[in-house]
């Protein structure tokens, strides 16, 4: 009869006296990173990590006043020729060990982002602690320096970022492209990543637009309008709010999205390039009026329709145009669309290079639902 | 009726017999098996898993046949009946030496590359640190520890953790909640025959390890009737892992698929919690499959055991000195792979290994029951216990 | 060759050697070194013990005599006789009480009434014994047999039994009746005069209820049968009487419905029972422990109560029921464990109401067994897991802690288990305050001095209500053993640790029974029709059947039909 409690028993001693507890890393024994920023160094790498202070943040019991920015975090720098190499310079400045389950935000610096970041997501996709749902961004100039920013209303300046990402990407303003999704854009031949765009002035980051990519790549920058036609097409997000003119009379009427539908149809030609067209059915309402327009007219609310369709679809013009011919780089994810949905098609033609050639049609279809609590 | 009862405590019932099935089937593979599949076949393997799984449903079906044709004996009895004269019964434990060999080999091995599988993962994924001797050592100490019981408190073990192997559902779900695209699952039907072949085949491997039912279809209540348990276990296997690849194709589309190591996994980390109440769900549902990896190598190598104790007529006590005389050897057997490669290799061979051995059982010994025209008698529970 | 026991070999050959070593290693310190003088001292030490030896065995030999005497001695027809020897017997006990008389008009009959002071009504005994026999000897002259007229006609009790062995007047004797023995008749009268200073029927103190009734068990087990009985007034219940114990010679009672409970379970309680071989039974506990089937697991198999009602509730599940004098708590065996985690109200609110109780229980459950072993594997292990702003705020509290989280943790889980263990050995009014002080003042200064993080209290003291929130003592017990391995493996390995734990102590549990009936019925065996009873409570009318895995003989539980 085997004694269950005392072979339990006799197996833990036993387990214990052997020292075990390999793993075991007590939580306030890891310097716990929240950001990384990765930056161009004439040496290879420099990647900055911001680390928080627990003792200095508020609620954490422990005595003592709370502070916040950049008092409340520590920032390690160091440099390298790849990037573990690069991690052990910054280990050998912390007294514990790195621990990267927190990260949730990866900044990249634009001229890291511009010569290709392949190398570094090697590294990071190996390593089992890095999230996968995190937001990797591009900074003008150094990475690093978005770090140093020193928001007043989290206390933690990384976690300011993240919460502002999040938000953005809830409400649709931002692309919702985290980590995860950039590692199947990189991996799928048919796709490229797209990153948000960020630039620090007056001491704090601001969203500039979107970063296009060519693979691994940066290629470009898209500015704040065009960015919105870019996620409204690549992404299905609802952008910011829309200035539309008056018909013909002076001033603005301000149109706000609030649903968004869109189909990608690829006909494919004999003998010619496919032509793409996309139609996007959009419902919103009417938030700001600074002209003498009457909106209880009859039927004006139709005629209010089409000059919002016809200026998101000279808008989306402008943006694709700008792509094909200024960066040439399949930032739409159309290619997925003919990989996908016309295999053939797909196998037969060198996307990549035909890309800016291709006629892309763009259509929409906008319904006004309201105009706030104005009648008139 | 007391007495029938009690002998109903005794024996595996139907629904335990469910349970076996599943929690034996799914085990190691269901962190990595995408890759195989969509390898071979891209976004395809969301139908050629379906095509996979006809295997394992027509091998659960030959070995539950035979298993049934012989009530109340494992396979150890029922070679000694099947192929021994009634003149001569030895004849046929002789006989019966290649097949039973064959078998137990299979299940020593497979043990063992489960073991090391699992260590693989966990120090892979959450315990860097540790030493592969450790975690591979208690995982085999407490499965042990369970196979020093009788067939029945296995398959009791096997059945109460059942509903544990069905959360991982909900964390699919928020998986798939969380964006699924369309066009991961095209072009579909874009393949030649043999990649169409090798994809069947290579999702046919997940499901090895329905040969323990040699063993512990010998204990079953009413063997008559366990055909449709069985084949919906493995129907519902075969949906479980369909669900798992469809949500990974799905989620992260055949590309990116195949660069992962363990996709489930990665599948995982991709999810996320609503309530933020855990931050992460790697640890979670790593915990889980510790659950469903240890069904599995406890009905395997209970199987195992259990066979050893047939065989060589062991009275009951000494179930539990095999079965820790075997703890050592399939320790020492789980570190003979090198590396990881090496691992999997040997992982698809004997995947391969078993899913031969245990189907040309069934057949051959179906055919000679069938020439010899035996059945098994109505046996008294006490010979089987 | 008879069949020697294993502890008489060993104390015949091993005791002997093992006493020659000991005596040596004495004599040898005594004496340091002369060899002559160390082998005489320990001749003198061998007489020693042969003098002790003989002595114990010369006074074993006299109590069997006396007990083989007392076996067999009929009633003496002379009186003295009799009440002499029981006064022998009995060491000259002060607290026996032997009261010589004359029965009226019948002076040459000398008569004797023994009792044991305090055990016996004394007012009963005057009444109905003294008074008819002294005052109203009237009778006698009717001239018929006098011993039958005294029983018959003058002792004026309800309980009055013709005893001719004088082991089971004894008997009675301790028991507290009275007995009787008269001049002349080889015969004695055991008369029913129990009455000793008893416990009121009060609130069951382990088991308090909202709703339900608010009787208790007592000590005594008349009264105890008797509170069942009244609940359950069905013919078919059967109590069955036994004394266990060689000394204490307590009465146990087994109780079980026949045609509901299983007759293989009732026989194999009532051969554990006779097996039972022990010098005292102070409390049921006694019992359980010799009668249930695996001492080496740490949870309980037979289930212990002190209310009447839910001791009816098992015994209608087919379930049979141990009373033992002196104990408010019955057992009820077999148990599930399941049942561990019911409360008798259950039954008694709404449904609705009980199965969100069960469930909160189950919640409770899971709390008290693994909130610690979780604290320390995520904190330890799988900090990622916790969400960062918590993260922060844990390491902030922690990082004045100079121990490992498994060092706190234990710390902190003992020294709560400390203060819960002080404050029910303290008397009444001052344990809910040292409870307050333990737990306010210790657990704020320890925070404050940094010893223990704040989220560890607020682990500590989640765990300890949780484990309050079993209805069973014992089983709560049982988690908090179970949770310190946990602890361990969980600072061992993590989570594959805890999860490891909890398959080792599963496949500890799959394999334990209860007389018979698997222990985690009806999960495993799973019985669909028995889930109705588990974590959920359906309503009474859908509970149409006793549960199947205790094999009740009668299944039917109502007739059917009773739909509104």
């Amino acid at each position: 009869m085997p004694l269950p409690l005392r072979n339990l028993l006799f197996c833990l001693v036993s387990a214990s006296l052997l020292g075990g507890c390999w793993d075991a890393r007590e939580i306030e024994e890891r310097t716990s990173v929240i950001a990384i920023a990765f930056d161009k160094h004439p040496e290879g790498y420099e990647i900055s990590v911001q680390v928080p202070v627990p003792l200095k943040i508020v609620g954490s019991g422990g005595g003592g006043g709370s502070e916040n920015g950049q008092n409340a975090v520590q920032t390690f720098h160091g440099t390298g020729k790849t990037l573990s190499d690069t991690m052990d310079d910054i280990r050998d400045q912390t007294n514990q060990q790195l621990f990267l389950g927190h990260a949730r935000l990866i900044l990249i610096g634009e001229g890291l982002a511009r010569e290709g970041m392949g190398s570094l997501v090697d590294a990071i996709r190996r390593n089992p602690e890095v999230r996968r749902r995190q937001w990797p961004l591009v900074v003008k100039g150094k990475a690093k320096e978005a770090l140093q920013t020193n928001p007043k209303l989290e206390q933690i300046p990384a976690q300011y970022i993240i919460t502002m990402m999040e938000t953005g990407q809830r409400t649709g303003r931002f692309s919702d492209e985290d980590l995860g999704k950039t590692y199947i854009n990189l991996s799928n031949p048919a796709k490229n990543p797209l990153m948000n765009y960020m630039e620090i002035s007056e001491g704090n980051l601001v969203w500039k637009g979107l970063a296009l990519f060519e693979k691994d790549r940066m290629v470009g920058k898209l500015s704040r309008e065009e960015s919105q036609s870019m996620l409204r097409l690549r992404e299905q997000e609802l952008g910011e709010t829309a200035n539309i003119p008056c018909g013909h009379k002076e001033g603005k009427l301000v149109f706000r999205p609030k649903e968004l539908e869109r189909k990608i149809q690829v006909k494919p030609r004999k003998g010619a390039l496919p032509e793409i067209e996309i139609f996007v059915k959009m419902k919103g309402e009417i938030i700001e009026k600074i002209c003498d327009l009457d909106l209880r007219k009859q039927g004006i609310y139709e005629k209010i329709n089409r000059w919002v369709a016809d200026r998101y679809e000279q808008t989306d013009r402008k943006t694709i145009r700008a792509v094909q011919k200024k960066w040439k780089v399949d930032a739409f994810n159309f290619g997925n669309q003919i990989r996908a949905h016309h295999p053939d098609l797909w196998k037969t033609m060198d996307w990549n290079r035909e890309f800016p050639h291709v006629p892309i049609r763009v259509r929409y279809d906008v319904q006004v639902l309201r105009s706030g609590l104005e009648a008139k | 009726m007391n007495r029938n009862q009690q002998q109903l405590n005794q024996s595996i019932s139907l629904y335990q017999g469910y349970a076996l099935v599943m929690s034996t089937l799914i085990g190691v593979g269901v962190l990595q098996f995408q890759r195989g599949i969509v390898q071979e076949a891209g976004p395809n393997g969301v139908w050629t898993i379906l095509i996979g799984g006809l295997t394992p449903l027509a091998e659960v079906w030959l070995v539950t046949l035979l298993m049934k044709r012989f009530p109340g004996k494992n396979i150890v009895q029922l070679t000694r009946d099947l192929l021994g004269t009634d003149k001569n019964p030895r004849l046929g434990t002789w006989l019966s030496l290649p097949f039973l060999g064959a078998l137990s080999f299979f299940w020593l091995v497979a043990t063992a590359i489960v073991a090391r599988t699992f260590g693989e993962v966990l120090i892979g994924a959450i315990l860097p640190m540790t030493p592969m001797e450790v975690i591979i050592g208690t995982l085999i100490f407490s499965a042990t520890f369970v196979v020093v019981q009788q067939v029945h408190i296995v398959a009791r073990f096997c059945e109460f953790l059942l509903p544990v192997l069905f959360f991982p559902i909900t964390i699919l779900l928020l998986t798939l909640v969380q964006g699924v695209e369309l066009e991961n699952f095209l072009p579909l039907f874009e393949l030649n025959w043999k990649q169409v072949l090798n994809s069947v085949l290579s999702s046919s491997f997940v499901f090895a390890g329905i040969s323990v039912l040699y063993i512990f279809m010998g204990y079953y209540q009413q063997p008559k009737q366990a055909m449709k348990p069985h084949l919906l276990a493995v129907l519902t296997v075969i949906f479980g892992y369909w669900v798992t690849l469809a949500t990974s194709i799905g989620v992260f589309g055949p590309q990116e698929l195949t660069v992962m190591m363990w996709p489930t996994l990665d599948l995982v980390k991709q999810a996320e919690v609503p309530g933020q109440l855990l931050s992460r769900l790697e640890s979670p549902i790593l915990s889980i499959w510790v659950v469903a990896v240890f069904t599995t190598l406890v009905t395997i190598f209970a199987s195992f055991v259990d066979l050893g104790v047939t065989l060589f007529n062991l009275k009951e006590r000494h179930r539990k000195w095999l079965a820790w005389g075997a703890a050592p050897v399939i320790y020492g057997l789980a570190f003979w792979p090198s590396d990881v490669e090496e691992l999997l290799k040997w992982g698809d061979r004997g995947g391969w290994f078993g899913f031969v051995v245990s189907f040309s059982v069934a057949l051959i010994l179906l055919g000679i029951a069938w020439v010899r025209g035996r059945k098994g008698r109505k046996s008294d529970a006490s010979s089987s216990a | 060759m008879p069949n020697l026991d294993p502890g008489i070999t060993r104390r015949v050959f091993f005791a002997p050697c093992i006493w020659v070593l000991l005596e040596f290693k004495v004599c040898f310190l005594r004496e340091r070194g002369s060899l002559t003088v160390v082998v005489m001292c320990m001749r003198k030490g061998w007489q020693r013990r042969k003098n002790l030896k003989k002595q114990q065995q010369l006074e074993r030999r006299s109590r069997e005599k006396l007990n083989q005497k007392l076996d067999e001695a009929p009633v003496f027809p002379e009186v003295k006789k009799n009440a002499d020897f029981i006064v022998e017997l009995l060491g000259d006990s002060t607290d026996l009480i032997t009261r010589w008389f004359t029965i009226q008009y019948t002076p040459d009959r000398r008569a004797v009434v023994m009792f044991i002071d305090g055990m016996v009504d004394s007012k009963t005994i005057d009444e109905s014994i003294f008074r008819p026999l002294m005052l109203k000897g009237e009778e006698i002259r009717v001239k018929e047999d006098l011993w039958k007229i005294i029983y018959e006609s003058l002792v004026q009790s309800g309980e009055v039994k013709k005893v001719n062995q004088l082991k089971e007047m004894v008997g009675s004797l301790l028991s507290g009746d009275a007995i009787l023995f008269v001049d002349g008749y080889s015969e004695g009268a055991v008369i029913g005069t129990k009455g000793w200073p008893q416990r009121g029927v009060e609130e069951p103190r382990a088991e308090s209820v909202v709703r339900g009734s608010r009787e208790g068990l007592t000590e005594t087990l008349r009264v105890n049968t008797a509170m069942i009985r009244r609940r359950l007034r069905d013919p078919d219940l059967r109590l069955k009487d036994y004394k266990i114990g060689k000394r204490t010679q307590t009465s146990v009672t087994l109780l079980y419905l026949e045609g509901i409970a299983d007759e293989a379970v009732v026989k194999e309680v009532e051969r554990r029972l006779l097996e039972i071989n022990i010098d005292s039974v102070l409390e049921s506990g006694y019992i359980e422990e010799m009668i249930e089937d695996d001492t080496w697991s740490p949870f309980p198999q037979i289930q212990n109560t002190e209310r009447p009602d839910s001791v009816v509730a098992h015994l209608l599940e087919g379930k049979v029921c141990i009373l033992t004098d002196g104990t408010p708590h019955a057992l009820i065996a077999p148990a599930v464990f399941t049942q561990f985690y019911i409360s008798p109200e259950d039954y008694f609110d709404r449904f609705m109401i009980a199965t969100f109780l069960r469930l909160l229980r189950a919640a409770a459950f899971l709390i008290a067994l693994l909130l610690p072993t979780l604290y320390i594997s995520f904190v330890s292990f799988h900090p990622e897991m916790i969400p960062p702003p918590l993260a922060i705020a844990l390491a902030a509290g922690r990082s004045t802690v100079p121990f490992p989280s498994i060092v706190e943790a234990m710390m902190m889980e003992l020294s709560v288990e400390i203060l819960r263990e002080a404050s029910i050995r303290l008397p009444g009014p001052i344990g809910p305050t040292i409870g307050i002080v333990g737990a306010l003042v210790i657990g704020e200064a320890a925070v404050t001095a940094g010893v223990v993080s704040p989220l560890m209290v607020i682990v500590v003291g989640l765990t300890t209500i949780s484990s309050y929130a079993n209805p069973s003592y014992n089983a709560a017990i049982s988690l908090r053993l179970l949770r310190f391995p946990l602890m361990i493996l969980g600072a061992l390995f993590g989570l594959y640790g805890v999860v490891v734990g909890l398959l080792l102590m599963l496949a500890h549990l799959v394999k334990l029974r209860s007389f018979g009936v698997p222990y985690m019925a009806p999960f495993a065996p799973l019985r669909w029709k028995d889930l109705k009873d588990t974590l959920i409570r359906v309503p009474w009318r859908w509970m149409d059947r006793r549960p199947t895995f205790f094999r009740p003989e009668d299944h039917q539980r109502e007739e059917g039909g009773n739909s509104p």
